[in-house]
């Protein structure tokens, strides 16, 4: 897999031109493939938060929770106070990662299935909290709030590939920078990572920080996407679910892994809704047990560590 | 403040326990030994309902006379689950285990979901409304069923683990697999019985969901988080920590529901609410095993 | 440089995506009339209702076919499921506007997916026949639109039809009534609508209301409370998971309210025994006496072995209208396709119907609703007086009277 990783890296810019091209297509090809490449788009942008998270070694079962809070967020200041719905992204992003500083220092002794159940709880919590808070957010009525850029679809296409450009770019800029091998290390072993001087601490916060603002902006952007805000569904498990299973398909701790989780897992949900109309959620049980039992790199994995040698070995020997 | 009702509620909260407790018993079980968390733990529980309403409704049994068909074919579902999923994830690390419970989960609905559709199903069984009076509180048949079942087989896999030699190996393969196998215990036969028997004591708290409550899909989502809140405040592992936490949630839900403005609609979310105060104060809980 | 693994990655990319082009909506018949059709299909909480409206729009496309289809052709459903998601449902509703290209999309079940996709695709004025959706928000978005057609009652009218039951009908009048509302958009908007209607008119009863979660297994908590209360009336606004949860706990705890009153008490697995002497409100029974109904009732009992829920005639009389509409127009012509339906007239299993102006929508179908009792099993209707098949047992039975 490194030969693989290796040729990769060296044809860096022109697969990220490729990917562009091919990410920029859907819009132009009328208003239901654009709106298929923008939810496309925001799942990726929902894999890479997860991702991000992941890294540090928490795998968060309840990430609708921040994804909510960024929708809401916009919702609210939105109806009582006039700000732009387009502003959803920054407004959702800031909000979720401020509770994400909270929460990132209150679980800092919480780990494995305890930080898991800890994050659904946490979901299912502010469900019921958003539900019961009436005077603010409506309850159970929601929030109907203006549509984004007018309902301009092209124009909504534009912001969420812009986001999911720079959720990618936040991710090069951790791996670069050096973070990412302190995640790394405070994954496989905390302790021993402390003891190596790293500031655990830190850098868990960071990562969580991080992951919380991207689900947030996603949940700000899809606030004035869906012009609902409702809170059976913006902290639903299904988006927990989405969240967790495209990274962990695609391959996480990567950058390409959600990516490629999050297309590839959305598209074959479109193909799969026509054939198996009810239940077709299947699919996602066995992806992710699958992934977990025979893809422990994921697709990324298989793809770099099978079929990238086949496909080269013909020509070079390896 | 109304004392009848303060009482009444009590009572139902102690049934409730009872209820919760059962729930609860395989999810802590599997823990304890195979340091599992199973996410998947209240769809077990679902396929318990089903199996109960499918009995009932195809061959006529009463659902408290299939308790012990129930039990036998959700045992061998637990064992599919642990040769199929738990085997081979047994020394992974944390999130994997999650994910893949959780797949599980996932997967467990789904598959209700095609084979018996999302009608919403329920048993009628008459004896079921019937009621009892004691004193001031009114107790129904069916809750007081469900305790009673849930009290006969929490007490009965006590007295297994303590007094039978097959109970003796587990405590031993959860204290410290590799001793016990040094002592000739075969730890993935134990393994894979208790996974058995963790489902099998879902699938009769399935029977209980069955007869209380309703049949469908996704019922079993909302047992696994309770379950979870009882589990966190107890202490994982720890099965006085198990009762007391099931007293805890099945009353302070009962008293919250009697008591509290929109307390019905916030009841629920107790659960969520010690979880969240636990994992912040004090994440072992309150008896640590 | 070794081109391979580029060319293989982008070579599955464009089979993928060519794959999937063609079956995006390639199977459509020339010669077929293609209505677009979106349910929720999947979602376990929305499903039961969209698989039943599903199957009534099956049945009538089945008889319209029988007697030669639409201007001469057959006519051919293009299903979306929407999986109760306001997201899937835009997107979805997008793709039968401007890929597929129907002439119209019947369906639409919860209040909240139809807010969002009526607020994203009013920019294609497509025309939209929604079989639910009763909160008053959609009404205020896209009542008045020419282009929006709407089947169901909204909130107002079914708790106008409750308030004015419970004035006119009950004696004597209920003085205090306790509202249990399951505390999602339909619970909550059904009590605060309750509760300003009764205001409004005037009413002489107190009001007390207590949200519970839907799916719940326990209400005790609530029944002690309106036990405490003593009211005359126990309305409860939930889903059928819900009423037979609220029974068991009424008995349990000997609950007595002179009568227990519920919203849509006519449903599969309505629990008879228990649930003997509570009243509702409903927008259909199987039981009315209504000759398309009877046929009705019994062809999809033959077929289905049970009685239909309300969405089942909703969604079949509503394939009906369209078809009378495209016949009308003559055309699939959009104007045309406007005042065909507009002029629609005919008989249904709801009884006659045709698109009147209520309240702030222009093109309504439902607006009135019936009052119901179950009695030893079966049910009686009460309101309105013209479908009458028995009287009120008021006040009910107590749990211990009727032989708990």
């Amino acid at each position: 897999m490194a030969v693989a990783e290796a040729w990769l890296e060296k044809r860096a810019p022109v697969i990220w031109i490729v990917g562009l091209a091919v990410a920029l297509l859907p819009a132009f090809l009328g208003p239901y493939p654009a709106r298929l490449g923008i939810n496309a788009l925001k799942f990726i942008v929902l894999a890479i938060s997860f991702d991000i998270l992941a890294r540090a070694g928490q795998m968060s079962v309840g990430h609708a929770a921040f994804y909510g809070i960024g929708a809401y967020a916009i919702a609210m200041l939105s109806v009582h106070e006039g700000v732009p719905v387009e502003f959803g992204p920054l407004v959702g992003g800031l909000s979720a990662a401020a509770v994400a500083v909270g929460l990132g220092f209150l679980t800092l002794r919480i780990k494995g299935a305890y930080f898991s159940i800890g994050t659904l709880a946490f979901a299912e919590a502010l469900k019921v909290i958003f539900l019961y808070a009436r005077k603010y957010t409506f309850g159970a009525q929601g929030i109907g709030i203006e549509p984004l850029f007018g309902g301009n679809v092209l124009l909504s296409y534009a912001y969420i590939l812009g986001l999911m450009v720079a959720s990618a770019a936040t991710v090069r800029l951790l791996e670069v920078t050096g973070v990412n091998y302190a995640l790394a290390a405070i994954r496989e072993d905390e302790d021993a990572a402390a003891m190596l001087g790293i500031d655990t601490t830190k850098y868990k916060v960071l990562a969580f920080v991080i992951s919380a603002f991207l689900a947030g902006a996603v949940g700000g952007f899809d606030a004035g996407y869906t012009t609902y805000v409702y809170p059976y569904e913006v902290f639903s498990v299904a988006i927990s679910v989405a969240a967790m299973i495209m990274p962990i398909f695609g391959g996480l701790y990567t950058l390409s892994g959600p990516i490629m989780g999050a297309v590839s897992v959305y598209l074959a949900e479109e193909i799969l809704r026509k054939w198996i109309p009810q239940g077709y959620t299947i699919v996602y049980g066995l992806v992710l047990m699958v992934s977990i039992l025979y893809l422990p790199r994921g697709l990324r994995g298989l793809l770099l560590e099978k079929v990238f040698p086949a496909l080269r070995g013909s020509e070079k020997g390896s | 403040m109304n004392v009848d009702l303060l009482v009444q509620a009590v009572a139902n909260g102690i049934l409730l326990a009872g209820f919760y407790a059962l729930v609860t018993l395989g999810l802590n079980l599997l823990f304890g030994v195979l340091e599992i968390t199973n996410f998947a733990h209240g769809d077990l529980i679902m396929m318990g309902a089903y199996a109960t309403l499918w009995l009932n409704r195809l061959a006529g049994v009463d659902p408290i006379a299939s308790i012990p068909i129930v039990f036998l074919v959700l045992f061998g579902v637990g064992l599919a689950v642990y040769l199929l999923f738990f085997k081979p994830i047994l020394k992974a690390p944390a999130h994997n285990q999650i994910a893949l419970t959780f797949g599980l989960s996932v997967f467990l609905q789904s598959l209700a979901l095609i084979a018996w559709g999302s009608d919403l199903r329920t048993l009628d069984i008459p004896y079921v409304s019937k009621t009892v009076s004691i004193g001031p509180v009114t107790l129904g048949y069916g809750r007081l069923i469900a305790f009673s079942i849930a009290a006969a087989f929490t007490l009965g896999f006590f007295a297994f683990l303590k007094w039978s030699k097959l109970g003796y190996a587990v405590r031993a393969v959860s204290q410290d697999p590799e001793a016990a196998s040094l002592l000739g215990v075969n730890v993935n036969r134990i393994y894979a019985l208790v996974s058995g028997l963790a489902a099998a004591l879902g699938g009769v708290a399935g029977v209980l969901v069955a007869i209380n409550l309703y049949i469908h899909p996704y019922v079993g989502v909302e047992l696994t988080l309770k379950a979870f809140s009882i589990v966190i405040l107890g202490g994982m592992g720890s099965y006085v920590g198990m009762l007391v936490a099931s007293l805890v949630l099945g009353i302070s839900e009962s008293l919250v529901g009697a008591f509290f403005p929109q307390g019905s609609g916030l009841a629920p979310g107790v659960a969520f609410a010690i979880i969240v105060l636990v994992l912040a104060v004090k994440p072992e809980g309150l008896f640590r095993r | 440089m070794d081109w391979k693994p580029i060319v293989a990655v982008v070579a599955i990319l464009v089979i993928l995506g060519g794959v999937y082009y063609i079956y995006s909506g390639r199977e459509k018949g020339p010669e077929s009339v293609r209505i677009g059709v979106v349910l929720p299909l999947s979602t376990a909480s929305f499903a039961s209702a969209g698989q039943e409206c599903y199957r009534g729009m099956q049945m009538a496309v089945e008889e319209i076919n029988a007697n030669g289809g639409v201007l001469g052709k057959p006519i051919e459903l293009v299903v979306k499921d929407d999986k109760g998601d306001p997201n899937t449902a835009i997107t979805v509703a997008t793709d039968l506007i401007t890929n597929e290209q129907v002439p119209i999309i019947v369906g639409f079940y919860s209040s909240t997916v139809t807010y969002a996709t009526m607020n994203a695709i009013k920019q294609y004025e497509p025309i939209v026949f929604v079989m639910g959706a009763s909160s008053v928000k959609v009404e205020s978005l896209v009542g008045n639109e020419r282009w929006f057609f709407h089947m169901h009652p909204w909130d107002y009218h079914r708790q106008g039809t409750v308030i004015d039951y419970f004035l006119h009908y009950i004696n004597p009048t209920p003085q205090k009534i306790f509202v249990a509302y399951e505390d999602g958009v339909y619970g909550s908007t059904s009590y605060s609508y309750f509760v300003n209607m009764s205001r409004e008119v005037g009413a002489p009863w107190d009001i007390k209301g207590e949200p519970f979660k839907s799916g719940s297994s326990d209400f005790s908590a609530i029944i002690l409370k309106a036990k405490d209360y003593d009211p005359d009336v126990f309305y409860i606004v939930g889903y059928p998971a819900d009423y037979p949860v609220f029974f068991r706990n009424a008995k349990e705890n000997d609950f007595n309210p002179k009568l227990i009153f519920i919203v849509a008490p006519e449903f599969p697995e309505y629990p008879k025994d228990i649930g003997d002497y509570v009243a509702g409100v409903d927008v259909w029974s199987p039981y009315l006496d209504i000759p398309q109904a009877k046929d009705f009732v019994a062809k999809f009992q033959s077929q289905y072995g049970r009685l239909p829920e309300y969405w089942a005639p909703f969604c079949y009389t509503a394939i009906k209208m369209v078809a009378q509409g495209i016949e009308n127009a003559g055309s699939l012509d959009r104007e045309a396709l406007i005042s065909g339906l507009e002029s629609v007239q005919m008989d249904s299993p709801l009884g006659p119907v045709s698109f009147k102006q209520t309240g702030n929508t222009l093109h309504q179908v439902v607006d009135k609703l019936y009052v119901v009792q179950w009695q030893g099993g079966t049910v009686v209707i009460l309101y309105p007086d013209e479908f009458k098949t028995g009287e009120l047992i008021y006040p009910v039975p107590t749990w211990a009277e009727s032989g708990g």
